[in-house]
């Protein structure tokens, strides 16, 4: 059993991460907290994904003298990939806070809970 | 290989690219006018499409490079593809057609170009989920359709607005966060992306029983993800906030068409990847079956207690994706074509009363609570009478879309091997459910007219759209066997 | 009149339907307001615990359940993973003659999967729409919100000094970075992302009138619009030439190219998300 884990610790890290970043994400009433939170559980996922393409000894996957010989590089895949979700959660992350912002110049908080009693005292 | 075939990569790209121009197209009107063109010209190709494919009676893998699969990305149609994407962008120009008025007045003209780069990126969003055949390219499009349809919500610059997109927002990244995890899993599993190479790895792992625990996670997972966004019941509180609050053409749009286009790729994931044999022996449709069971009762009775005419039409959204899950859950392929048959019913019949709603309330200074529009259709009789499709569509009067997505139902589960009484039952529920808020609202606001109101201004625009969207709730509701019939052939091609 | 007599008489039609009980006009509830509200409040109090047990149970549901599949999972690092197959000997042996591109993982995300990658610039592109539909000052008032929210800092000396000694290598770096993408780490991602801090940085030292000399609202729009349409329209042709099998060298120039683009596209985000955050327009 401890043997699986110690194979398997960064899945297990991972794993954990994205447990953090979930849960904060739905009961933080903190608007900017969730923003972090959902930082939080992207990285895990990026982590998870990193940590699938490594293979024990040997190099990133950029071609020097070796040539192009599979057994000497690591997995590509999940590096391309990784680049992909940190772009899309870097834009998810700009819009979420330009909206906070806009939020706050509104209803002055950035509190979840605040936010809808203000929203009711309006009355909308 | 004959030159339909390109249609549907070349109609992606048209949306991509005119998204991207109208971002620096000044002019309100011009950019309003070329995206009611793109999605006409989209339309025309995605029909044209559809009838070489019809005829050939074939599936396709087309691939987006030099490379085919697994190397490099691919998306894959059939007759099934052709038919939902031809949908999709016509209910999207009768959409943007038909809140002409209000889209005008909610949005700053200077931000209209933006508006409309939203709109064409839901497009391209929406045919790509439909058409891809790689799992990570379906997460790079949800992550596009979340932005877009965000950003549809927010367009008209309110609080209310401005609150419910947050909220829309936070609940879609979870449902994205899940599904991306989903993918990677599979990804560790079976060293894969693209579907035919999953669907091979899937049932391999299957047949020798390794990674069980890792498939039946991440099928949960991605259910739970791609459920999260379309809705399904105890995720569904951010729909009414986001739906009932944007102006009339995106809450049309977001109801009718995007949360449809997570429903399609979980149909797509099920049916090429997983097989439903796989999803039955994890019993992941049984839990579908209950959440849309709950969708279904839930929804309606929440529509009930509404007063508010738009939030109303966005509790029964929840209620109407019910029937999708519920269709889902069946587990049968008979199920997945009803559910998809109700997919191409909603679409056309909750756009056609937001914009109806939407006229009706140009009346009333645009207050949609239900106790101000009584009446108001006698000042625009048209809105009226679309209003009136809509409703008995949803209750399932028969010679409408409703009433023949509830036969299809019924018989699915009939011909199905379990479940049959409490999809029956349940069928009835709720449609008696449905009538209880649709034929009051629909007395409503036929009900003697109010003196003061004025008769509405004229709207040629808004008049064709809620013509054409009946006319298409009609067609399904008279034409149902043969749409089913290339449904079922579809989904065998898949 | 009993009930039942009543009834019969709906039945018959003498008596009119009761519609109008169902949507009566009442008029808005105002001697109730006060208690409705500490009602409203105790509600959501309610919801908001209910809601936070709920997510609590959900989420330790789903940390065992993830548990259990993570130590399923094949091992860490070892060269038997199913992830480790012909797709890998493939990009990995064939990336340099089929795509020009040294650097397998640009040559994979450029050329293999380039429609993703399409997809992902067009995030980047949206993003900066939406940032652009929420804080662009469109009228005076909003301007005056705006200027409100991000206060100019006063021009520092040190920082001044320092950027016009740092400036040029930072630009140097990024240059390097963007162009030789293709053969070495980096690529238009990292590039643009450099070239947009350098650009920021500049903006932060200077004011962001220094910045807007050269770099105004139309070589904003212009970057990002030309960066995207090389992408889109390349990208379009090789689909084309690819799933026609129409024979041609474009996959071998493509990387290049395409990662230029995006480091375009990249670069003016980056400033453009500053930009409008700090002063609602460019």
């Amino acid at each position: 059993m401890l043997h699986t884990i110690i194979e398997n610790r960064f899945a297990i890290t991972a794993v954990i991460l994205f447990v953090t970043g979930f849960v904060n994400m739905m009961v933080h009433p903190n608007l900017i907290k969730k923003v972090v939170s959902f930082n939080i559980m992207d990285s895990a996922t990026f982590l998870m994904l990193a940590s699938r393409g490594m293979i024990a000894g040997r190099t990133a996957a950029i071609l020097t003298d070796g040539g192009a010989d599979p057994s000497l590089y690591v997995n590509p895949i999940p590096a391309g990939l990784v680049l992909t979700g940190i772009v899309v959660s870097v834009s998810v992350s700009a819009f979420s806070l330009a909206l906070i912002q806009r939020i706050y110049g509104v209803y002055g908080t950035v509190d979840m809970r605040e936010l809808l009693e203000a929203m009711k005292k309006k009355g909308e | 290989m004959p030159f339909a075939w390109n249609l549907p990569y070349l109609s992606v790209f048209l949306t991509m690219i005119t998204a991207i121009l109208l971002s620096v197209i000044p002019g309100a009107k011009r950019a309003y006018w070329i995206t009611v063109c793109v999605s006409a010209i989209v339309t025309v190709m995605s029909l044209c499409f559809l009838a070489f494919i019809v005829k050939a009676d074939t599936a396709y893998a087309f691939t987006m490079g030099k490379f085919p699969a697994p190397f490099g990305n691919e998306i894959r149609f059939g007759p099934l593809q052709g038919l939902l994407t031809s949908v999709f962008a016509a209910v999207m120009c009768l959409s943007l057609l038909g809140g002409r008025e209000e889209l005008f007045e909610d949005v700053d003209p200077k931000k209209m170009g933006l508006a409309c780069v939203m709109f064409n990126m839901v497009l391209a969003s929406l045919l790509v989920l439909t058409y891809t055949n790689d799992a990570f390219t379906a997460y790079v499009f949800i992550e596009i359709s979340t932005i877009a349809a965000c950003a549809l919500v927010m367009i008209k610059d309110s609080g209310p607005t401005l609150a419910a997109t947050i909220r829309y927002l936070f609940m879609s990244l979870l449902g994205s966060g899940l599904f991306l995890f989903s993918v990677i899993l599979l990804y560790a599993i079976t060293g894969h992306l693209l579907m035919p190479q999953l669907h091979d790895g899937v049932s391999m792992l299957m047949a020798d029983g390794s990674y069980t625990k890792v498939l039946a996670l991440l099928l949960g997972m991605m259910t739970a993800g791609l459920g999260v966004k379309s809705a399904m019941f105890p995720f569904h509180r951010w729909l009414p906030d986001a739906h009932g609050t944007a102006t009339t053409t995106s809450s049309a749009v977001l109801s009718g068409l995007v949360v449809k286009g997570y429903a399609v790729l979980l149909i797509t994931m099920y049916c090429r990847v997983f097989t439903l044999e796989t999803v039955r022996a994890f019993h992941i449709h049984d839990a579908v079956f209950v959440l849309g069971f709950c969708g279904m009762i839930l929804g309606s009775v929440m529509a009930m207690r509404e007063t508010h005419a738009k939030r109303m039409l966005a509790y029964s959204s929840v209620a109407q994706l019910g029937y999708v899950f519920m269709g889902l859950g069946l587990g049968t392929p008979a199920g997945v074509a009803a559910a998809v048959f109700q997919i191409l019913a909603h679409a056309f019949t909750k756009p056609l009363l937001f914009v109806s709603v939407g006229r009706l309330a140009s009346t009333v200074g645009h207050d949609k609570q239900l106790r101000s529009l009584r009446g108001a259709a006698w000042s625009c009789p048209l809105a009226g009478l679309g209003f009136g499709v809509g409703a008995l569509s949803m209750v399932g009067i028969p010679l409408f879309g409703g009433f023949a997505a509830k036969v299809n139902f019924s018989t699915a589960s009939i011909f199905g091997d379990e479940k049959v009484a409490l999809t029956l039952g349940v069928l009835a529920l709720s449609s008696i459910l449905n009538a209880l808020y649709y034929i009051p609202a629909l007395i409503n606001i036929w009900s003697e007219k109010n003196p003061s109101v004025k008769d509405a201004e004229k709207d040629y625009t808004a008049t064709a759209a809620i013509i054409l969207l009946a006319l298409g709730v009609l067609f399904l509701g008279v034409c149902f066997t043969p749409v089913m019939n290339l449904i079922v052939r579809g989904l065998e091609l898949m | 009149m009993s009930a039942f007599d009543s009834f019969t008489k709906w039945v018959d039609g003498e008596k009119p339907v009761p519609l109008n009980t169902a949507f009566k006009p009442t008029p808005a509830k105002k001697e109730k307001k006060k208690p409705a509200a500490i009602d409203d409040k105790k509600r959501l109090d309610g919801f908001l615990k209910l809601y936070a047990k709920c997510a609590v149970v959900i989420s330790v549901f789903l940390l065992i359940v993830l548990l259990i599949g993570a130590v399923a999972l094949p091992a860490f690092a070892s060269p038997g993973n199913p992830t480790n197959n012909e797709v890998v000997h493939r990009y990995v042996g064939s990336a340099e003659h089929e795509t020009g591109a040294e650097n397998v993982i640009a040559g994979m995300i450029l050329n293999y999967r380039g429609f993703d990658t399409f997809g992902e610039s067009c995030v980047l592109f949206l993003a900066v729409c939406c940032v652009m539909l929420l804080l662009w000052a469109t009228n005076d008032k909003l301007r005056a919100e705006a200027a409100g929210s991000g206060k100019a800092a006063p021009r520092d000396a040190i920082l001044q000094n320092v950027t016009k000694l740092v400036l040029p290598c930072i630009l140097c770096f990024g240059m390097c970075v963007l162009f030789n993408g293709h053969v070495s780490p980096g690529g238009g991602f990292s590039g643009g992302s450099i070239l947009g801090a350098a650009l920021i940085l500049f903006a932060v030292a200077f004011g962001a009138e220094a910045v807007q000399r050269f770099f105004t609202e139309r070589v904003f729009n212009t970057v990002r619009i030309t960066g995207l349409m090389i992408y889109a329209l390349m990208f379009g042709v090789y689909i084309y030439q690819g799933a026609n099998h129409i024979d041609s060298n474009l996959a071998r120039y493509i990387v290049l190219v395409i990662d230029i683009a995006v480091g375009l596209v990249v670069m003016s985000t980056m400033y453009g998300f500053y930009s409008f955050y700090t002063k609602g327009e460019l």
